[in-house]
């Protein structure tokens, strides 16, 4: 007898935990990129100094993404999430990654990709180029 | 995005230039940034743009918005660039339709909620604006009486920025009803003719320092009074504004400029027409006296007087350094400050009026038989009023103290009297400087006092002889000079004789020290 398979639901927007809602957001960012032509060349990449979302190959230049997911403005837009702050420490990661991960690049860029996801399930997706 | 300007008005000193405000809004992540040497002031447009753009339907994109205030190199303060600012980003945003004509000057600061806030020196930017040949410009509604003063310019007043939205075609939501602001009240000070409710009428005797006094006004001449305390040597001083002239239009326009820039400057009783009466505390600093401050200086208590009268009480205790800094103005008739971030002048022609004690103790008049001071003392105390400065004062007036049994039988005369007898003695200078570039006594050039202006050589030997005794200094025997043409003036006579020389050279040597 065949039981009822368990088909995994995609989850609601509104029950995703955090988490879950940053790594849907990196997905769709990952899709978009690959879409734009982009190589991934990492994700999720975990160095001493901390994650690196997407490092990905567009020509010839190596971009390094950040991507920033929101359900609701109340905080401000996700793009606001990357203070000044952050894109200091995101350049000290891209420096550990490119001493210690691969060989040297000549062109070399941080990107963020700020992701809305809506509460009817569909998302929109705003991609910054150069932001540091 | 995209880009758009508006234009201002940066005033330094109360000379403006046009400031083009240049809006940015482009791909980034959200940032504002301020170009072009904004002061902190200026800088925190930002939070009062934002704000105020959110309340009057306007949010301000997430995006990266620069904006650049040109001339980049020259040095902005103040907060009157804030509608600019706005009404720049808006357009630059590019999601309102709205067109900004790009030969209107935005003045005004921003409230968080909108609304628009008065800013001091509306008057002189104005004036700038017009000499730069602008033709239309918007001000805080609170400062529409003000900028009406300047004629040749379309002037509106608006209330928010909701209006001024309105006004270029951007479709926003009405303004939201608001509580009034704070209404402020007319200074009773600035209401034009009230100053000076005081009255020579109430000075009690002293009829050599109330002649002094009127010849003082009558052709704005320097006058220190010295004397015991309580002698009434403030009294006569605060009541000299009473009986000057009022203000020509060009001083009127100059005085309430300065007023304005120094946030003291109410239109609502029109442009300032009685001279200004200036009296700092002893203890001012010397940027307090001759203007100073952060930055760009602003302007101090001797150019707030100008065309007026500047009076130090106690004068010999005011810090050596602000007495010496008038030097420079008394004989220019304007104050160059310099600062790191730029230069500024500023008017200054006043006329000086010091009060002094004759010592610390105040009694060393008379015989100075009650004098509790030692000679040490008084020399220390006398020697404070350098001699370069005292130099440049025209008349030295001892007041002594009141002598009751005295006081009844002349009744005093109200200042009225004075007023007309130092205006018709003024319209004479008038007349007889007509096409010069100064127009009293005092402002008349050394070298022409001498030639075209001497007296006769039969009238002169009194002040001749002072000079060849070295009890007059070449500066002196001008300034006797000048002081004897304004005691002609007042007596009605065509040119200074003896007895006006005597009595000029009596008047400056009053108390001999």
């Amino acid at each position: 007898m065949l039981g009822p398979v368990a088909v995994p639901k995609p989850r609601r927007v509104r029950d995703m935990s955090t988490r879950e809602l940053g790594q849907a957001g990196e997905d769709l960012a990952a899709e978009h990129l690959q879409a734009c032509g982009w190589q991934i060349v990492e994700r999720n990449l975990h160095l001493r100094q901390g994650e690196l979302d997407i490092v990905a190959l567009a020509h010839t230049t190596l971009v390094f993404v950040e991507v920033k997911t929101r359900r609701s403005f109340v905080t401000g837009v996700p793009q606001a999430a990357v203070t000044p702050d952050k894109l200091r420490r995101l350049r000290r990661l891209v420096g550990e990654y490119l001493m210690e991960r691969s060989t040297p690049h000549r062109d070399v860029r941080i990107d963020v990709v700020a992701v809305h996801a809506h509460l009817d399930g569909t998302f929109s997706l705003e991609h910054l180029e150069a932001v540091s | 995005m995209g880009h758009a300007r508006t234009l201002s008005i940066s005033l330094s000193g109360l000379e403006g230039t046009l400031v083009e405000v240049e809006a940015d809004v482009s791909m980034g992540l959200p940032a504002f940034s301020l170009v072009g040497l904004p002061d902190s002031s200026t800088l925190q447009a930002r939070e009062r743009v934002r704000a105020a753009a959110a309340r009057s339907g306007v949010r301000l994109a997430a995006r990266r918005i620069t904006i650049n205030l040109t001339p980049a190199w020259r040095p902005k303060r103040g907060s009157g660039f804030d509608l600019a600012i706005a009404m720049a980003v808006v357009d630059a945003q590019g999601d309102l339709l709205l067109h900004v004509p790009p030969d209107t000057v935005l003045l005004g600061e921003l409230g968080l909620d909108g609304r628009l806030r008065p800013i001091p020196g509306v008057l002189p930017a104005l004036l700038a604006a017009r000499s730069l040949g602008i033709t239309r410009a918007i001000v805080p509604e609170e400062n529409l009486p003000e900028a009406r003063l300047v004629e040749g310019v379309e002037i509106d007043g608006a209330a928010d920025l909701t209006a001024v939205l309105h006004r270029y075609g951007a479709d926003v939501p009405p303004s939201p009803a608001r509580e009034p602001a704070v209404p402020v009240p007319l200074e009773p000070a600035l209401i034009a003719g009230s100053g000076h409710e005081t009255d020579f009428s109430d000075v009690i005797g002293q009829a050599q320092a109330r002649r002094a006094a009127e010849v003082a006004a009558a052709g704005a001449h320097h006058l220190l009074l010295m004397g015991p305390p309580g002698a009434g040597k403030t009294m006569i001083a605060s009541r000299l504004p009473g009986i000057l002239p009022r203000l020509g239009s060009a001083d009127s326009l100059a005085v309430s400029a300065i007023h304005s820039l120094a946030g003291r400057f109410d239109a609502r009783a029109g442009l300032l027409r009685s001279p200004p009466f200036e009296n700092p505390h002893h203890t001012a600093s010397t940027a307090a006296v001759v203007g100073g401050g952060a930055g760009l200086a602003l302007p101090g208590a001797i150019s707030r007087a100008h065309a007026g009268v500047l009076f130090l009480d106690e004068a010999p205790e005011f810090s050596s350094r602000v007495l010496e800094a008038l030097r420079e103005p008394l004989e220019t008739g304007d104050i160059t400050l310099h600062r790191a971030r730029g230069v500024t002048r500023y008017p200054a022609r006043f006329q000086l009026v010091l009060a002094a004690n004759p010592c610390p103790c105040g009694m060393a008049y008379g015989k100075g038989d009650r004098c509790r001071c030692t000679p040490l003392q008084r020399r220390r105390y006398l020697a404070r009023l350098s001699g370069p400065v005292l130099d440049r004062i025209d008349m030295r007036v001892e007041v002594r103290p009141v002598d009751v049994h005295r006081v009844d039988a002349e009744p005093a005369e109200p200042s009225a009297v004075i007023a007309a007898r130092v205006a018709a003695a003024r319209q004479r200078q008038l007349i007889r400087f007509e096409g010069r570039t100064w127009t009293t006594n005092a402002h008349l050039p050394g070298p022409l006092l001498r030639k075209e202006f001497s007296p006769d050589p039969s009238e002169r030997r009194l002040l001749d002889h002072a000079v060849a005794q070295g009890r007059l200094t070449l500066r002196g025997h001008d300034r006797v000079l000048r002081l004897a043409w304004t005691l002609a003036d007042l007596a009605g006579a065509r040119r200074p004789t003896a007895e006006h020389i005597g009595l000029a050279l009596t008047l400056r040597e009053g108390e001999q020290r």
